[in-house]
């Protein structure tokens, strides 16, 4: 019985596991050395991309609260159309290439034809995913999405 | 004899000690009561484990703190009396309160309000807001724990000398609801996930006082005063933060108390279960 039990839990921890590294699976992480050619090949299939660089990892502080919300809830949501990748030194040393000066933390969305935007700091207000997100789509831009518009940089990997 | 952790049914251990004799109120006895109450979901195997001694806090915890309970469905006021020791053991006294709540039929919940905006003349829902809380929210309305629905009445008011329009973006948050399809880890501790925070934006005229603008120092003069009359009415601004959150205020609770615990298993049961959310009129 006690072996049961055992068995039990142990398979019901794998499982939720298994189930919270598919759930990050989006995230390739620091250091994924081929993160400029899967962003090439995402944009090059009409993909929009969203390259974060996020330097609070205290998931106890209520600013690392807001962002994972926010970026969660957006990606929930449009995850048809939308890849998540965290920077990592290539990426970075591409955007500092193109004379972007990097932040600790910062968002830059990409796709293909349309305007690079740079979100320098912390993404705290899911209205700014949802500003690039209605330019990307050919929404009319509202007074809204004016005022959380990021930074159109001239940047492009595809 | 107080039924503490470590008892066990089956190895006839009670009150920390062997005894050849079954007290009249077994661990099981106790695991079903916390059970009825709706405190305790673990197997009822007479092992006073870490959930058990949990769920025992939080009802002892609620003996103190709790503002309602549900009786057959619909929410009663409840008015704590008794000042029993929030230590997980079970003495005399929280013996007879479990059997009081059994008798009465209560089962614990937590403690969130639905707050209308429409009753609100400074405050709206953000084109962005994510309504939670299922069929029993309505549209307009947001979550807030009671204990922090002063907060929302302070914001209203402040807003309204200074012509302002709060914006709200998000209250109440889901523990765990974003791991699905998420991208990035959940944060483990929030005062969002008590109910006891708002993230908003202070609109002055056009200016919608974003992140990007205090970060700029572009805010309005406004948006500053707002920020000065609610950190001196006692209530936490984000942008104070080390890591800044300039939409973010609070009416916090501190996150490693026991306080904090509590509420978050009583507020997200509170949604999670489906039970009932009075509407509550902000003054």
């Amino acid at each position: 019985m006690k072996n049961y039990l055992f068995n039990r839990r142990f398979f019901s921890g794998v499982a939720c596991l298994l189930l919270l590294t598919r759930a990050y699976a989006a995230d390739p992480g620091p250091g994924t050395a081929d993160l400029l050619t899967k962003i090439k090949s995402d944009l090059a299939h009409g993909q929009a991309v969203i390259v974060y660089r996020m330097q609070n990892k205290n998931r106890r502080s209520e600013q690392y609260a807001d962002w994972a919300a926010g970026l969660n809830q957006f990606y929930a949501t449009h995850r048809g159309h939308y890849r998540v990748y965290a920077a990592n030194q290539a990426f970075n040393s591409e955007l500092t290439k193109s004379k972007i000066k990097l932040k600790n933390s910062y968002t830059v969305f990409m796709k293909r034809g349309s305007p690079s935007y740079y979100y320098e700091g912390v993404i705290l207000e899911k209205a700014v995913y949802t500003a690039v997100d209605n330019h990307y789509s050919g929404k009319p831009v509202s007074t809204l999405d004016r005022a959380f518009l990021p930074e159109v940089i001239s940047f492009k990997l595809d | 004899m107080e039924l503490q952790r470590g008892d066990n049914d089956n190895a006839a251990i009670w009150g920390g000690t062997s005894a050849v004799r079954a007290p009249e109120f077994t661990v099981m006895a106790l695991q079903s009561r916390l059970h009825s109450i709706g405190l305790y979901s673990d197997s009822l195997d007479g092992i006073f484990g870490p959930n058990t001694e949990k769920a025992l806090k939080i009802f002892q915890w609620c003996l103190k703190h709790a503002v309602y309970v549900m009786k057959e469905d619909i929410l009663a006021d409840y008015s704590p009396s008794v000042d029993t020791e929030l230590n997980g053991r079970c003495g005399s006294s929280t013996r007879s309160m479990l059997e009081t709540w059994f008798e009465n039929q209560y089962i614990s919940t937590g403690d969130l309000v639905r707050v209308s905006t429409a009753e609100l003349s400074n405050i709206q829902l953000s084109p962005m807001f994510s309504q939670i809380g299922g069929p029993v929210v309505d549209r307009g309305e947001f979550l807030i724990a009671r204990a922090a629905a002063p907060m929302i009445g302070h914001m209203n008011a402040f807003a309204s000398e200074l012509d302002l329009v709060v914006s709200i973006n998000q209250s109440l948050r889901i523990l765990g609801s974003e791991v699905r399809g998420a991208v990035v880890k959940p944060a483990t501790r929030s005062q969002h996930y008590i109910g006891h925070a708002v993230d908003c934006n202070r609109v002055d005229g056009d200016t919608w006082n974003t992140t990007s603008d205090f970060r700029n120092k572009t805010q309005t003069a406004n948006a500053d005063r707002f920020i000065l009359a609610m950190r001196n009415a006692g209530y936490r601004w984000g942008g104070d933060f080390s890591r800044t959150d300039p939409p973010h205020f609070d009416s916090q609770i501190d996150a490693q108390s026991f306080d904090y615990d509590a509420k978050v298993f009583l507020n997200q049961k509170q949604i999670s279960a489906g039970e009932p959310i009075e509407k509550l009129p902000v003054q």
